[in-house]
């Protein structure tokens, strides 16, 4: 598949903050997740790629041209930022139509069109309310509404599912997956892997500026099994439970709290997370070691990708 | 440039109407109506017979109304126009359309231009017709020399119209374009435009000045003739260097806003 997206050494800095650095790839067309964690530059990437911001240095292409201030590209990208941004007194309805009627299309046009994209968002029954009586979710229905009005050939959505509930996400992830197997590139963003993984295998993984890793999930996935996460937990018989562990194939490491206050604490390290909690599952069925907290400390985003560029 | 028309007018016609639910309307309007208020209540308090006399009108029109309160109804509205999108963060909207981004500040200039017009236009009226005494009724304004009338009405309006450019503009070259624009108002126009000197010509007040009083010099009492030394532009004059600054303002400001990045924090 040919690449939506090129750059080259691109970078992007805001005073002394680096928001993304040296990133050099090329990016397939098709449906891809770019991930990270917060502030990991994805926003940031995406700003580029609309031409809303410039480089600091190094070049980025995009359907082979540069985007800042690239009007013909404009007919060809549609972006959902993710800044809960509207035009407060407006109707959903009037917003999407006046950027239709500003993309070139004629007033009639752009009432179809208005009305077709807020449909697909299941809109239609508030479109003409004022954005300020609408809830997030709502608000967010709109944003999406307007970027894909217009049938963009390149789709850039920066974190599409935040605001949604449950339903609302299923329908964007859907709505997505439509405009995907219907031709059009899609680029998103999100901090959930989970999000991603439910609409394509293709996923981007930034940190901190820098491109971590590329390519399908499963691979991406194995990368990451082969780092141990941890596990905190709490136990009356924290000590008893620690013996039971540290035998087991699964456990990398167990540290029981250093302090009084701490010692019915217990931090577990694992290479496999599944069949870890299958073990403490089973010793908690056979003994009674008073489990009264668990939690998998590192499971966000961040904390896997701290081990991976560790 | 058949591009921008098109945009600017879209956005002209989408904004139009969206200004007057806004807070700064009503701010503008209640500026726009403090002289009015006070020539109401010259109205009813004064003691003079008949048409009043011309140095009160001048007072109103020129030193209360053009001077003071025809740039900050401008400032008001207009260095609104670009800030408002970046602070509302809804610029992204229109920075990743097909248009042209002058079409941005000229279609959401013009929207805030024609009502600053009309509204300062409006009070201007309401003033003069209230200064007239109830004994007046039916003079139609004849007591005012030939001419005045409109001259009033149209320096009112292209003080708001060339106001409201610099301060459109000021929305695209500066951050904070409100804190701007009152330094400009006060202390640029106020203080280099009524200080003695060809200094003078470097503000949009002399232009005004020029275009109402260079017709009716007869109005300017011995103290304005000795400040404002300097020699009046005749009105056509007037016009065309008004018609630069406020084209300048725009061209300066289209341009800034077509190369500057807006970084909006999520």
């Amino acid at each position: 598949m040919t690449s939506v997206i090129q750059c080259h050494e691109l970078g992007r800095y805001y005073g002394q903050v680096v928001g993304l650095n040296e990133l050099t790839t090329e990016l397939p067309g098709g449906v891809v997740g770019l991930v990270g964690p917060n502030g990991a530059g994805k926003s940031t990437l995406l700003r580029l790629i609309v031409g809303e911001i410039r480089p600091s240095r190094g070049w980025i292409k995009v359907l082979g041209e540069e985007p800042f201030g690239n009007r013909e590209l404009y007919r060809r990208i549609g972006f959902c930022p993710q800044q809960d941004a509207l035009y407060e007194d407006m109707s959903g309805y009037e917003i999407v139509r006046l950027l239709l009627r500003l993309g070139g299309f004629s007033p009639q046009e752009s009432r179809t069109r208005a009305e077709q994209a807020l449909e697909r968002l299941t809109m239609t029954a508030r479109m003409h309310d004022r954005v300020a009586t609408y809830s997030k979710g709502m608000r967010q229905r709109i944003r999406i509404a307007q970027s894909i009005a217009h049938d963009p050939a390149f789709l850039v959505l920066d974190e599409p599912m935040s605001g949604l509930d449950p339903l609302g996400r299923r329908e964007v992830l859907e709505l997505l997956r439509a405009l995907g197997q219907g031709g059009t590139h899609v680029l998103f963003s999100s901090h959930i892997l989970y999000e991603v993984e439910h609409l394509t295998a293709e996923i981007v993984l930034i940190h901190r500026g820098r491109l971590l890793a590329k390519g399908a999930l499963p691979e991406v996935r194995a990368l990451l099994s082969m780092h141990p996460r941890r596990v905190e937990l709490g136990a009356r018989r924290a000590r008893d439970l620690a013996r039971a562990l540290i035998g087991c194939e699964e456990v990398v490491s167990v540290r029981v709290g250093a302090t009084a206050e701490a010692e019915d604490r217990l931090s577990i390290e694992t290479r496999a997370v599944g069949p870890f909690f299958q073990r403490l599952n089973a010793l908690a069925a056979g003994e009674r070691f008073g489990i009264t907290a668990l939690r998998s400390a590192d499971a966000s985003l961040e904390a896997v990708f701290d081990y991976l560029i560790a | 440039m058949k591009d921008l028309t098109r945009a600017a007018w879209i956005l002209f016609q989408a904004h139009l109407w969206r200004i007057f639910r806004t807070r700064r309307a009503w701010i503008a309007i209640a500026l726009a109506g403090m002289p009015v208020a006070l020539a109401a209540v010259v109205r009813v308090v004064s003691h003079f017979e008949g048409p009043p006399p011309l140095e009160v009108l001048i007072t109103f029109t020129w030193f209360f109304l053009v001077q003071t309160i025809v740039p900050l109804v401008a400032l008001v509205m207009a260095s609104a126009v670009i800030a408002e999108e970046i602070e509302d963060r809804t610029i992204t909207y229109l920075f990743t359309r097909p248009i042209p981004r002058p079409a941005i500040l000229l279609g959401r200039w013009l929207a805030v231009a024609l009502p600053i017009a009309l509204v300062l236009c409006a009070a201007a009226e309401l003033v003069v017709r209230l200064l007239e005494k109830p004994g007046d009724a039916g003079r139609e304004l004849a007591w005012m020399p030939e001419g005045l009338h409109g001259s009033i009405l149209l320096t009112v309006l292209m003080g708001g119209v060339v106001y409201s450019a610099l301060f459109a503009a000021a929305g695209a070259l500066f951050k904070r374009p409100m804190l701007i624009g009152l330094g400009y108002t006060f202390v640029y126009e106020g203080f280099l435009g009524n200080l003695p000197g060809a200094n003078q010509k470097a503000t949009v007040v002399y232009y005004l000045r020029s275009y109402l009083f260079s017709e009716h010099r007869s109005l300017m009492g011995d103290v304005e003739e000795a400040i404002f030394s300097v020699p009046l532009a005749e009105p056509s004059s007037a016009v065309r260097s008004l018609a630069l600054i406020l084209l300048g303002a725009l061209v300066l400001g289209a341009w800034r806003f077509t190369k500057r990045e807006y970084v909006l924090s999520a």
